[in-house]
């Protein structure tokens, strides 16, 4: 008796991991769908998250667009280094002082320290382009999101998704606190790294000098003593 | 009696050899990697021009991690192959085992308390626990470096998997943990290996394999201890290696310490003009 009522204990469990996997299979495959209405709801616009949501698989079909660029997988990224501006402004350098006969790294000296500068060789301009340059929320600007990865990243990067432009081309110092709040997965990543390597090195350099030492000054054999 | 003179083997052919292939490809993607790492400052692109220039040098550094990363899967197939599947609880935490153990922390801080002259040096068995810490600070640096670098080689594809801003975090934690590599193998791993008085000049035990019976019991008594009980002693005795071999390996040897210590030395001396984060 004891042992029937045990196996159908166990024949439940079995009945409810299956359904529970199926349920599981079956929300992935709901979000899945949902991808582009996500990014519609970002833009607010109803009636074109409907547009894609019926022509969903046609636009897929197409390659024009990538199905990964969904609005999940950038809203936990990193937020704007710059400082907050008072809007977003067909000219950002407006009314600049002396504006014709600066250099960029004038004023922007931390931007100017990136890789794509300094390994990639590039100039400003090959990305932000010429006069006027827009500040890059502003609708018009050739680096806002919705198309810096198709009018900007690509020229170099074929292939670039709007996933893929959010990599920080003007990194935040990672140890700084303000990085924190800007981009906190590469400061977390920097202090874990940190203390890994001082860890290490703490515990291990002065273990190998105290052993040099103490093999320096003491015969070893077990002989001997 | 006569074998116990002979010279007691630690390590199989097989081991050297993966030793071996970790030590090339190691040294290559040290070199190649600190000269990208560097390759704004004069001495970072003489680096390079060792291979070519930067962009061969990159082709060399990521062929290299790929060769590393194939050593890596032999390795774990080999683990495999070590593991006794019918009673594994002894193959994982017995003597023969590289999994630390708590006796491993017990006699880490006997021999500190010994480097301050208290107490006797920990009696050691098959593996010390600077063995055991040395083999896993390579075993979770490689898939570390390998998904990391991958993610870096592959950015575009990346990106369709995960955000693009990972690569910001995968960039600087591949840069960390090639840092903590190459000190901790060029500061701790080859100074206490090769220059502590016991053995100086060099430890010869990965090259030929084998060590002295009479050092043996002096470095790992329990183990030598154990062979004894179990009388494997004489199954492990081999020959002393030969004078050519001996000459081959302490070339190489001081070859990879020089590189090394030239690396360190440089590398500290020119991080003032980069900014590593």
């Amino acid at each position: 008796m004891a042992l029937h009522h045990r196996w159908r204990a166990k024949r439940d469990l079995i009945r409810a991991t299956v359904l529970g996997g199926l349920c599981v299979v079956f929300l992935q495959a709901f979000v899945a769908t949902n991808a582009f209405a996500v990014s519609a709801q970002s833009t607010g616009a109803e009636d074109a998250g409907a547009l894609i949501r019926r022509y969903r698989d046609e636009i897929q079909s197409s390659d024009y667009f990538d199905p990964s660029d969904n609005a999940m997988s950038l809203q936990f990224g990193p937020r704007s280094t710059a400082a907050p501006a008072p809007g977003p402004k067909a000219d950002a350098h407006a009314g600049v002082k002396g504006y014709t006969f600066r250099r960029c790294e004038n004023c922007h000296e931390q931007e100017a320290n990136n890789l794509h500068t300094i390994r990639g060789n590039n100039t400003c301009r090959q990305c932000h382009r010429r006069e006027p340059i827009a500040s890059i929320d502003h609708y018009f600007s050739i680096l806002n999101p919705i198309r810096r990865h198709a009018y900007v990243c690509a020229k170099c990067h074929e292939g670039s998704s709007a996933s893929f432009a959010t990599y920080v081309v003007h990194e935040p110092v990672a140890a700084s606190i303000e990085t924190r709040d800007q981009f906190p997965f590469l400061y977390y990543a920097y202090w874990f790294m940190f203390w890994l390597l001082l860890g290490v090195l703490l515990i291990f350099v002065p273990h190998g000098i105290g052993w040099w030492l103490r093999e320096w000054f003491v015969k070893r054999r077990r002989e001997a003593t | 009696m006569k074998s116990m003179d002979k010279p007691v083997r630690r390590f199989t052919r097989f081991d050297r050899l993966t030793h071996l292939w970790l030590i090339l490809t190691f040294m290559v993607l040290a070199i190649t990697g600190t000269g990208r790492l560097y390759d704004s400052t004069y001495w970072g692109r003489s680096l390079l021009d060792l291979f070519g220039g930067e962009d061969q040098a990159i082709l060399v550094h990521i062929w290299a991690g790929w060769l590393m990363t194939i050593g890596f899967g032999v390795h774990i197939l080999y683990l495999f192959t070590r593991v006794r599947w019918r009673a594994p609880g002894n193959s994982l935490f017995g003597p023969d085992s590289l999994v630390p153990v708590w006796r491993d922390f017990k006699q880490f801080g006997q021999q500190v308390l010994w480097f301050f002259g208290i107490g006797r040096d920990p009696e050691f068995e098959r593996w010390t626990y600077w063995e055991k810490f040395d083999y896993w600070a390579v075993f979770w640096g490689i898939p570390i470096l390998f998904v990391t670098g991958l993610m870096l080689i592959y950015p575009v594809e990346t990106a369709r998997v995960v955000p693009g801003w990972t690569l910001n975090v995968a960039l600087l934690i591949h840069r960390a943990e090639a840092i903590l590599a190459v000190s901790y193998i060029i500061l701790i791993h080859l100074m206490v290996g090769h220059f502590r008085r016991s053995t100086f000049p060099l430890n010869e035990a990965m090259f030929s394999g084998s060590v002295p019976l009479e050092r043996l019991k002096d470095e790992k008594p329990l183990w030598v201890a154990r062979l004894d009980r179990l009388n494997q002693l004489k199954d492990l005795a081999t020959t002393p290696p030969a004078l050519w071999f001996r000459m081959l390996y302490f070339v190489f040897g001081y070859a990879v310490i020089g590189l090394g210590v030239y690396l360190v030395i440089w590398g500290i001396y020119y991080s003032r003009f980069v900014s590593l984060h």
